[in-house]
């Protein structure tokens, strides 16, 4: 026409438009006006109203409905993304809360006179044997140049020590809840990981899913039941996780930097699962049967150090 | 032509979300690619991609089909399985309907395979954006799916009906 180009008449591409509601309200108004009154364009307009209808008609002898198992899978997979998402929350949120907490913990350690003592002793153990001026300088600053004295030989020892077994598959409890004394510190572990735990009954047995998002350190998800009737494997793992299976348990290994899905298939006739996170307490989770699906927030926080560090004992 | 309601208004219920796309998106990608498994691998991966980095300011369909779309074309896996497609196996019938009786179910092949190989004959974008029309997504939404201006698109659905519906056209009169 006319629209575009000024011609006598439309072209497929300003029909195909028309046809579509593509134009804007002038462009409809003019298309019409000039179909109404050109016999050839308003031909082609059928014509090209034919071609669709056929293609549309051809089109339909493709199959077009999906495996119902492949539908399932992509949702699991959906909902996996969401837990993930929902576990480890808005990033800059997580940002802010860690700049309040370092902001907080310098305050305190620096009003206080313990501390500035335990300011001085996490230096300490950072800087390691052979303190540098920088460090000998803050401890000095912080008035706790005993500590740096002390520190030097503390510290010595432990680096020297084997690392301890990441993963205990005993059932056992852990020698850190019988023992009273020294109680390790968290070295360089992100407390408050947390893995959503999601289960399903499916016909006699109970799916459950859960991940397991774990920036560092080990954590393991522990089931007490005859775990030689349940099936498992880890899904989407990405950084050698580990789930096994033994009499004992079943238990699941999350490495550093891990960040990924498990699934457990456990028989239905349970009542309930015990689980245990690392060296934390026993949970008694009830599998409610016919109950409709339903998750569980475990918290994953790791009490099982890669580099454990004594507090050292007072003089 | 409309693709549903913005983001913001849905505000992004997923599951609501997957229940009402996921088999429309899984037939344009079947159509689209002619391969049921690496339809559904993009499908899954769109709506994964959803609840990771779900979009800001763009309709949820739209959106969803623009990725499945991108994910399909810049898989390397894909493109091999393309390669192979177009080597000579246009007849791979995907997955999941109802088998019909054996001479129906002959015929019903043949015309698949008619089909089949009349959309292999498009170029990328030619069938793209034929069928997102056919999924009823506005001229727009296909220009932003396949990276083009939406002034462009009406000449390319015109170029890909005639050039469909003249192969198709051709390859009935020899059917019947």
């Amino acid at each position: 026409m006319s629209l575009l180009t000024g011609s006598r008449h439309l072209g497929d591409d300003d029909l195909i438009r028309y046809i579509d509601h593509a134009l804007d309200h002038e462009g409809m108004r003019l298309s019409g006006v000039h179909l109404r009154t050109c016999g050839e364009c308003t031909a082609r307009l059928e014509g090209l109203r034919r071609q669709s209808a056929s293609v549309h008609e051809w089109l339909s002898l493709l199959p077009a409905q999906p495996d119902p198992a492949r539908r399932a899978a992509a949702q699991a997979a959906m909902e996996r993304a969401r837990f993930r998402r929902g576990a480890s929350g808005p990033i800059g949120a997580g940002w802010m809360k860690a700049a309040a907490a370092i902001v907080l913990m310098v305050g305190l350690g620096m009003a206080t006179e313990p501390g500035r003592a335990f300011v001085a002793n996490g230096i300490v153990r950072a800087a390691g044997r052979d303190p540098g001026p920088i460090a000998t300088r803050m401890v000095e600053w912080l008035g706790q140049r005993k500590q740096l004295e002390r520190g030097t030989l503390a510290v010595q020892p432990q680096r020297a020590a084997p690392q301890p077994e990441a993963i205990e598959l005993s059932p056992s409890p852990p020698p850190a809840a019988a023992a009273p004394a020294p109680r390790p510190a968290l070295a360089r572990v992100k407390p408050g990981t947390s893995a959503p735990v999601r289960w399903r009954p499916a016909g006699p047995d109970v799916t459950i899913r859960f991940t397991a998002v774990q920036p560092r350190g080990s954590a393991t998800l522990w089931i007490r039941e005859d775990a030689t009737q349940a099936s498992s494997q880890a899904t989407r793992g990405y950084r050698g996780e580990e789930m096994a299976t033994s009499p004992a348990g079943l238990v699941v290994r999350n490495t550093e930097s891990s960040r990924a899905d498990y699934t457990i298939v456990i028989p239905a006739r349970y009542r309930y699962i015990r689980v245990r996170v690392g060296d934390g307490p026993e949970t008694a989770i009830p599998l409610v049967k016919g109950k409709d699906a339903g998750y569980w927030t475990i918290p994953l926080q790791s009490s099982v150090l890669d580099e454990p560090v004594l507090n050292e004992p007072e003089p | 032509m409309t693709s549903g309601t913005p983001p913001s208004e849905e505000r992004l219920n997923v599951t609501q979300l997957f229940q009402q796309h996921y088999d429309g998106l899984y037939r344009y990608l079947v159509r689209l690619t002619g391969d049921s498994d690496l339809a559904a691998d993009a499908a899954q991966e769109a709506f994964v991609r959803l609840v990771e980095r779900p979009p800001q300011d763009r309709h949820v369909r739209a959106w969803l089909f623009a990725v499945a779309t991108n994910v399909v074309r810049d898989n390397a896996r894909a493109r091999s399985r393309w390669v192979t497609l177009l080597m000579g196996s246009p007849d791979r019938a995907p997955m999941g309907d109802v088998a019909p009786g054996p001479d129906a179910a002959a015929e019903s092949a043949e015309r698949r395979k008619v089909v089949r190989a009349a959309l292999d004959r498009l170029s990328w974008k030619e069938r793209t954006v034929l069928l997102m029309r056919e999924e009823g997504f506005a001229h727009h939404e296909i220009a932003d799916a396949v990276g083009t201006t939406t002034g462009s698109v009406g000449t390319m659905i015109a170029r890909a009906l005639n050039k469909l519906a003249g192969e198709l056209a051709s390859t009935s009169e020899s059917l019947r």
